[in-house]
């Protein structure tokens, strides 16, 4: 945990120590907090989640047992007059009934608020995943240099797993009790032309001892299942796969189907939400016969592995173990371990990982609006008490106790927040399931689906409805019961009156400056989209179709990159070439990755006729060829008319051309970061470089610097990269891209004709139009800024209302001396000045105090913002005018009413 | 306060007994031994501690060691059994065990549990 985080942490405790009673808190107080410090600092050692989830448990039992040691004292339960003070309140309620409904409304947006959002988290972070002793699982990623560490909170980027490392870690690693991997791949299910595309995961043997989960029916893998050859392949499917394709059948074991174009027995049924994921869910779990050049297969990336912890060995003492094992692997293999080392995830930082800070923004500006609520019905009880002073004193004066009335007016309080605590409850359990359906499936977080009002959320939400009856009501009442028996001579007790004013312009204040605070959140977030909305992405993607093909393996061989695979090249051709003819397609191109397509997948690269300045070559292969490196670059397969169709402008030197064929040179086109990157002012143009791509070490000629296109996100920076031609080195499957001539989507009923035509075997995984993909990268942001905005539009209007009822309130305490100033001769437009100057005055405050306050949640805000400091001088002077506005009008509103005092009837009643 | 025959020792109360039944020590320590010792099945946040301890007091199964005993910090307390707190765990701890025997015998523990 960061230190400015644990600060706020150890200053929340503090906070929740007062809730405490006096003398309880005078005993035991200190210690407390210390002991719920050290026990989160603690829990801070095991990552984030770990220590929000300690937060949550120490701050629902610190309420919890407030609230206990309060019954405890005060005896509550116990005093027999508790049922006369419970239908005293409800009648008190009944009295101001408007006044009850808006609170209690007030309070019930609020706690919806926070359990929606709770419930999020907690579906989402804080619910265990679904494998038993999920703690024990880690993901294994390759990664250089040896000896680095994981940093809970940031994205896990690092390189996939070779068999032959794998295989080494299963058998040499102590530190786990079992491991084992698998690798993405998509299979054909069927035959032509009703052939689909699944996901599919080829695991290797220990994957299933790994993750502990036994299949609904039918059977686990066994040894045998992945012996190399067996009779039939076996294959295990998803839940989801099971009844949408298969029926549901539940005599399915043993029946076979078929996949790649060859019978696959089912084997098993895995139960519904095993092995969650980030992106993609497969269908299927298919046993990767292990063959004897697997153990020596260093050059085939592509590996996921995952290892079970053996029973009380800890991450750090794993990691260890790794590091010294990787250090042997060098040594064995010098070429291909060169400085390589292994790196450790914990499995829930892997699946969930970076998905959940929007969440924490999220719980933030919810818990600031709670907060604003709750000071809110605050003010609003301190204006109702003050009404009722005349009473207070007369009890007081009769002889009750103090604490009698404390716990009258305080039970006034605690009833409106069960009622809204209740009602918050329902709301959630009701609209959970809606809200869910609204989240855009392109913003929707992993695990999500299962976000529900359980009995942990609902106890929450108990927890902070006591928390809400705490803190908008205790201090009302105290302030209110500070009445003089003497008032009562006067029916008037001025002296109770002046706190609770004092007491509900410190609300206001803190009011002021918490909605200060959620605007320029709401502003910057905005900002920031509008921003994102706005970056030159380089290419244009207008009335552009893509299609995304998938050329099996089982009808065009195995793909290994090393550019002599004349099926796929005939393939290609030949749809290019049947397009190109169509009238109703404008250009056509093909693509192994499009434009705006997450992961950038960098190689290192080798500059011709450049000596010196690199590092020792990466792979066994370029060291064989001796060669220095120079940097690094991604690869990315075009076909010829990739720039035109896409309107990325060729600046320097040429495209691609007819002269550029297989056989002939290799060529390549770099974009204008990587000429930048590794040429300075020298032309890249007429160079050579040699890529490494561990199976093989091809040299391109660069013939031309095309302008630079956001190929991963729009918010990072360009990056470089190498074009090469699909021509010369086709890759395994490509996105067919096409611009429509007239109607729209004309292009994407050439395609699929053009493909059937072609060969039936090549399957379209999906198809699209550009701009809308392009949309689609933006749903997070947008939604994120939404809500964002809209929390804080619910804020302002709030503190508007609190603005009103805090005038409201000070002229009708301050009536009879105004009826005096009137008498003698001041005019209604110097009290109505004195009065909005008072309150703008106390707004500004308010707006200073949220301004500073933005350094504290500044780092929380900022990993959201594109383009825009958490300082953006527009968006604070933007804030400052909309409240200034808001407090103008909530303050002129009920002030005008002066304008109607007649000083002479009220110096009759003084 | 003699021992109530009906068992009044709740499961944290027992647990604090049995945590400071080696040697004296402040909440947080209680807290972590409990923690480490069931394998966290068994946690005592501070506000459930501290309100158990407080009971422990008033009962005077357990007390304060004289001042100056927290060791550097002197933000908090020793905490040590008194010998009514040992009597009344021993108790409990001896009901508890003629309950496992009586589980053991209608055979509701397996062999290993039972050892």
């Amino acid at each position: 945990m960061s230190s400015p985080t644990h600060a706020t942490t150890v200053l929340l405790l503090r906070f929740l120590r007062w809730l405490f009673p006096p003398g309880f808190r005078a005993e035991y107080g200190e210690e407390m907090t210390v002991a719920a410090g050290e026990r989160l600092r603690l829990a801070g050692t095991n990552g984030r989640f770990a220590s929000f989830a300690c937060l949550v448990r120490i701050m629902s039992d610190l309420v919890a047992s407030a609230a206990l040691e309060w019954m405890r004292e005060t005896r509550l339960f116990l005093s027999g007059d508790i049922k006369a003070d419970f239908l005293y309140a409800l009648r008190a309620l009944q009295a101001r009934p408007n006044q009850a409904l808006f609170a209690v409304a007030l309070l019930t947006i609020g706690i919806t608020s926070v359990v929606v959002i709770a419930a999020a988290t907690d579906a989402v972070v804080l619910r265990p995943l679904p494998f038993p002793d999920a703690d024990r699982l880690v993901y294994l990623w390759e990664n250089k240099p040896r000896g680095q560490r994981y940093v809970p909170g940031t994205e896990s980027m690092y390189i996939s797993v070779r068999p032959a490392t794998m295989t080494a870690w299963r058998e040499g690693l102590r530190s786990f009790q079992s491991i084992g991997g698998f690798r993405w791949e998509s299979l054909v299910f069927g035959d032509q032309p009703n052939a689909q595309l699944v996901r599919a995961h080829a695991v290797s043997a220990g994957f299933f001892d790994t993750l502990q989960v036994a299949p609904q029916l039918g059977r686990r893998l066994s040894a045998a299942d992945f012996a190399p050859e067996t009779a039939t392949p076996v294959v295990l499917v998803s839940d989801d796969f099971w009844r949408s394709k298969l029926g549901g059948d539940r005599n399915v074991v043993g029946k076979t189907i078929r996949l790649a174009g060859q019978q696959h027995a089912v084997v098993g049924v895995m139960p519904a939400g095993f092995f969650p994921n980030k992106f993609d869910q497969p269908s299927i779990w298919r046993p990767h016969r292990t063959s004897a050049s697997d153990r020596h297969d260093r050059v085939s990336w592509g590996w996921t592995v995952i290892g079970r912890l053996a029973a009380g060995v800890s991450l750090e003492s794993a990691h260890q173990e790794l590091d010294q094992f990787s250090r042997s692997l060098e040594e064995a293999f010098p070429n291909d371990y060169a400085q390589m080392g292994g790196i450790l995830v914990p499995a829930v930082h892997e699946l969930i990982g970076a998905d959940a800070k929007p969440l924490q923004l999220l719980l933030a500006a919810v818990a600031l609006l709670l907060l604003i609520c709750c000071a809110n019905v605050a003010i609003l009880r301190a204006s109702s008490s003050l009404e009722r002073q005349a009473e207070m004193a007369v009890r007081c004066a009769l002889g009750a106790p103090r604490a009698r009335l404390i716990r009258q007016l305080f039970l006034e309080t605690f009833l409106l927040t069960a009622l809204a605590g209740a009602s918050s409850l329902l709301l959630a359990k009701y609209s959970i399931p809606q809200l869910i359906h609204v989240i855009p499936f392109e913003a929707r977080l992993p695990r999500i689906e299962e976000m529900t009002v359980d009995p942990r959320v609902g106890l929450f939400a108990i927890a902070i409805a006591g928390l809400c009856a705490f803190a908008s009501g205790l201090a009302p009442a105290l302030r209110a019961t500070q009445v003089n028996s003497q008032d009562v001579s006067r029916a008037r007790g001025t002296s109770a009156g002046a706190r609770s004013r004092e007491l509900s312009e410190f609300l206001l204040m803190g009011e002021v400056a918490l909605t200060a605070l959620l605007l320029v959140a709401g502003g910057l977030l905005l900002q920031s989209l509008a921003r994102l909305q706005r970056v030159e992405p380089g290419f244009r993607a207008d009335r552009v179709i893509a299609v995304r093909l998938n050329l099996p393996e089982y009808r065009f061989g195995p793909h290994d990159g090393s550019g002599d695979d004349g099926a796929r090249r005939r393939a290609y051709r030949a749809l290019l070439e049947s397009l190109a003819a169509n009238t109703s397609v404008e250009g056509v191109a093909l693509t192994a990755k499009l434009p705006l397509q997450h992961g950038y997948n960098p190689w290192s690269l080798h500059i011709h006729g450049r000596a010196g300045a690199g590092t020792a070559a990466s792979s066994s292969h370029s060291r064989r060829l001796g060669l220095e490196m120079h940097g690094i670059t991604a690869i990315q397969t075009v076909s010829a008319d990739f720039f035109r169709v896409l309107g990325i402008p060729v600046q320097e030197g040429r495209s691609f051309g007819p002269v550029d064929r297989p056989g002939t040179p290799l060529v390549a086109i770099v974009n204008r970061a990587f000429a930048r990157q590794h040429f300075g002012a020298e032309s890249a143009v007429g160079k050579s470089v040699t890529v490494d791509l561990t199976r093989w070490a091809p040299r391109f000629h660069i013939v031309g610097v095309a302008g630079d296109a956001r190929m991963n996100t729009l918010s990072e920076p360009p990056q470089p990269e190498l074009f090469v031609l699909m021509d010369q080195v086709p890759a395994a499957n490509a996105w067919m891209i096409a611009r429509d001539r007239g109607s729209a989507g004309a292009a994407l009923g050439a395609i699929r004709s053009a493909v059937s035509s072609v060969d039936p075997n090549i399957v379209i995984q999906e198809a699209g139009s550009m701009p809308e993909m392009i949309g689609a990268s933006l749903w997070r942001p947008r939604f994120l800024a939404l809500l964002v905005t809209l929390f804080s539009a619910f804020a302002a209007l709030i503190a508007a209302t609190g603005l009103f009822a805090a005038v409201s309130l000070n002229i009708t305490q301050r009536l009879p001396e105004m009826g005096v100033r009137l008498a003698l001769g001041a005019s209604a437009g110097t009290l109505i000045r004195a009065l909005v100057w008072r309150y703008t005055r106390l707004s500004l405050f308010g707006l200073a105090a949220g301004l500073v306050s933005l350094i504290a949640i500044r780092p929380l805000i900022e990993q959201h913002l594109y383009g825009v400091t958490a300082f953006h001088l527009p968006t604070v002077v933007t804030v400052v005018a909309v409240l200034g506005a808001v407090t103008l009008i909530a303050t002129l509103l009920p002030a005008w009413r002066t304008r109607r005092i007649d000083p002479i009837q009220l110096l009759r009643g003084f | 306060m003699p021992i109530d025959d009906s068992d009044s020792l709740t499961n944290s109360m027992f647990e604090i007994l049995l945590a400071l039944a080696g040697e004296p020590k402040h909440g947080y320590a209680i807290m972590r031994e409990v923690e480490e010792e069931t394998e966290g099945r068994v946690q005592l946040p501070p506000g459930t501690l501290y309100r158990t301890i407080r009971n422990l007091i008033d009962l005077r199964y357990i007390e304060r060691t004289p001042e100056g005993s927290g060791g550097s910090d002197a933000r908090r307390n020793t905490y040590r059994l008194t010998p009514l707190g040992r009597k009344a765990a021993s108790l409990h701890a001896r009901r508890l065990a003629v309950l496992v025997s009586k589980a053991r015998d209608r055979k509701l523990l397996t062999p290993r549990e039972a050892l």
